[in-house]
């Protein structure tokens, strides 16, 4: 399965638009996405593999754990770095 | 956006109205009220700072936000919470974060308050890029976020 990914704080300057599109074993897991990232990642900035090392993939209502299975209904995901808000 | 009677939480790319949170978490049997204000500071590890851009991811920024404020007015019975989270570009001074609780009494009022904030840094999807007085810019570093853990 194909998935679009957004990007957002550190990770947002690492791709056009901060978004980038990876292909994943339907089945596949979350860390399996993730992992396929990092690599992506690293080409276009090299402190991005270490960042996405620590980022989680998300949907719009729940952070998704790395052994849990890509939702099937799952076209757009959100690659979230370490959070730093309030 | 997500309301009820005892908790609120969303956030904002304007600037945020304090006064009009406090009107929400008020109610007759309250004895008392905390306004809490995160604040955008002018210093940062030595680096004079300008202005802070906030980058949130919003769909799932705003869920954590009213979930936050939902288990805290259940955590403490008879408190009204609402949280705020500003989106954009701030100066100096202006507040990024706002949480008015409202209380029968003051100990509960202030320790949700305390709780909501801790909340907020450890769940809540937003990320801070610091602008310089000498234009340059930086993203901060964070927590990494968890999956829930199953209830």
């Amino acid at each position: 399965m194909r998935l679009q990914v957004k990007l957002f704080g550190p990770l947002r300057p690492c791709a056009p638009g901060s978004a980038v599109e990876v292909e994943v074993a339907d089945g596949a897991r979350v860390g399996d996405a993730r992992e396929a990232l990092a690599a992506l990642l690293a080409s276009a900035s090299p402190s991005a593999r270490a960042l996405v090392a620590r980022s989680v993939l998300a949907t719009d209502d729940e952070v998704l754990a790395d052994d849990a299975r890509i939702p099937a209904d799952a076209r757009t995901l959100a690659l979230l770095p370490p959070v730093c808000g309030g | 956006v997500t309301e009820d009677v005892l908790s609120f939480g969303d956030v904002t790319d304007r600037p945020i109205d304090a006064a009009a949170l406090l009107v929400r978490v008020a109610a007759p049997g309250n004895g008392a009220g905390t306004l809490f204000l995160g604040v955008v500071r002018d210093l940062h590890e030595g680096k004079r700072v300008v202005a802070i851009t906030y980058d949130c991811f919003a769909p799932l920024a705003r869920k954590e936000l009213v979930d936050i404020a939902r288990e805290a007015a259940e955590r403490w019975p008879g408190v009204r919470v609402a949280v705020v989270h500003r989106t954009g570009r701030l100066e100096v001074g202006e507040a990024s974060v706002a949480i008015a609780v409202g209380s029968p009494h003051r100990a509960a009022s202030y320790e949700a308050s305390r709780h909501v904030i801790e909340e907020v840094k450890r769940r809540v999807p937003v990320w801070k890029q610091e602008h310089h007085e000498d234009g340059s810019s930086d993203w901060l570093d964070g927590r990494q976020l968890e999956p829930r853990p199953p209830r």
